[in-house]
């Protein structure tokens, strides 16, 4: 693999000179974007928490193995992250049906609550794409968070996932295909509404 | 490209053509400006739209300051990183079963701290220290070191998870 660029590469250095600033802003830069990652692939708030801590402490804990040059520091905390994740799902694997009844559940009857009713809408798309994210087949939900939501470069989302380009876009088109169905009877309410959505879909790049 | 191969890079990657591989970005692109296939184009990358509008509604919240600083905390407890830098096989940071620091803490079952980074100056001065060495080891000399296999290789330090059980869960990068 070629040299390649690593916007962290700055973070990095002043971490590795030890100044004590750096550290939190690693977190402040890193922790939000590793809990997208797990929430979205865990389903659950408390245990995407409990991941995006195990793997920032993980990650800093075995930063002597990152292969600068070789990878982004993102992706390396990504690959972390993601093998935590994966061993949840494994691990929960024979609950998961009951758990996501009930979640789709709650999203079906979201508590309308005191909120303006935009907030609520949103809530409400938010709850049903959550829904059917949980629905997804663990790959091909891995392909469309690590492509869309956390915006990483295809290459190295298909590296990840041990898998070709090629084999990361049928995993997308999969994916997609089947959120479309899931999602078809919100599809015109969020058409009417798109300034709900936000300016970049595909999340902040890292 | 032909209009089907249009259909499933749109299907696949979104409506978005920064997003689809670069290589046929400019193929697309050129589909797009024939006259008999810009229609069908617009309405397919439409329709995709409409399902990059709705998952861009699932939104995350962020993190609260409680797990901000209960990360920081952790990273602090890491006695491991005092091993010197240039050994960094995960076998030379032993940690007894039962009191790995990297366990997770629920930020939401802690005694909230009092102010957004109270804890960060505790932990960042000290974790600044032992991080030091191992992150210049990895910024100057990484490529010498053996692959990065992040969370898979090592077990017996961390019960109960997929690096006990070497390798079921490897299946990552090729870098």
């Amino acid at each position: 693999m070629a040299e390649i660029d690593d916007p962290d590469a700055d973070l990095l250095a002043r971490l590795a000179r030890g100044e004590p600033q750096a550290a939190r802003e690693l977190v402040e830069r890193k922790l939000p974007r590793m809990l997208g990652l797990a929430q979205r692939l865990l389903g659950n708030r408390a245990e995407a928490e409990e991941v995006a801590q195990e793997g920032l402490v993980r990650a800093w804990q075995q930063v002597g193995h990152w292969r600068p040059g070789q990878a982004r520091f993102d992706t390396w905390l990504h690959e972390v992250v993601l093998n935590l994740c994966r061993d949840r799902l494994r691990r929960r694997a024979v609950r998961r049906e009951e758990a996501l009844d009930e979640h789709a559940e709650a999203a079906a009857f979201a508590d309308p609550g005191p909120t303006p009713e935009q907030q609520l809408d949103h809530a409400q798309h938010s709850a049903r794409v959550a829904a059917a994210l949980d629905a997804l087949p663990p790959r091909q939900r891995e392909a469309l968070v690590l492509h869309y939501y956390q915006a990483l470069p295809q290459a190295e989302a298909a590296a990840l996932m041990g898998v070709s380009v090629d084999a990361l876009e049928s995993l997308l088109a999969r994916a997609r295909r089947s959120l479309r169905a899931r999602l078809q009877d919100a599809s015109t309410s969020a058409i009417a509404a798109p300034a709900q959505a936000p300016a970049d879909p595909g999340g902040s790049p890292p | 490209m032909t209009p089907d191969r249009f259909e499933q890079l749109a299907d696949a990657w979104g409506a978005d053509l920064r997003r689809w591989p670069a290589q046929e970005q400019a193929a697309a692109h050129a589909l797009m400006e024939q006259p008999a296939f810009a229609p069908a184009a617009r309405a397919l990358l439409a329709r995709a739209n409409e399902l990059d509008t709705l998952l861009g509604s699932h939104a995350v919240a962020p993190p609260s300051a409680a797990l901000a600083s209960a990360v920081l905390a952790g990273l602090q407890a890491c006695p491991g990183l005092a091993t010197a830098p240039g050994q960094p096989s995960p076998h030379a940071w032993p940690q007894p079963r039962g009191t790995a620091p990297a366990r997770p803490v629920r930020a939401s079952g802690r005694k909230p701290w009092h102010g957004w980074w109270s804890g960060a100056s505790i932990a960042g001065a000290g974790l600044a220290g032992v991080a030091a060495g191992a992150l210049a080891v990895a910024l100057l000399i990484g490529t010498a070191l053996p692959t990065a296999r992040p969370a898979q290789s090592e077990g017996g330090w961390w019960p109960g998870t997929a690096f006990d059980t070497g390798g079921a869960l490897v299946e990552g990068s090729e870098e």
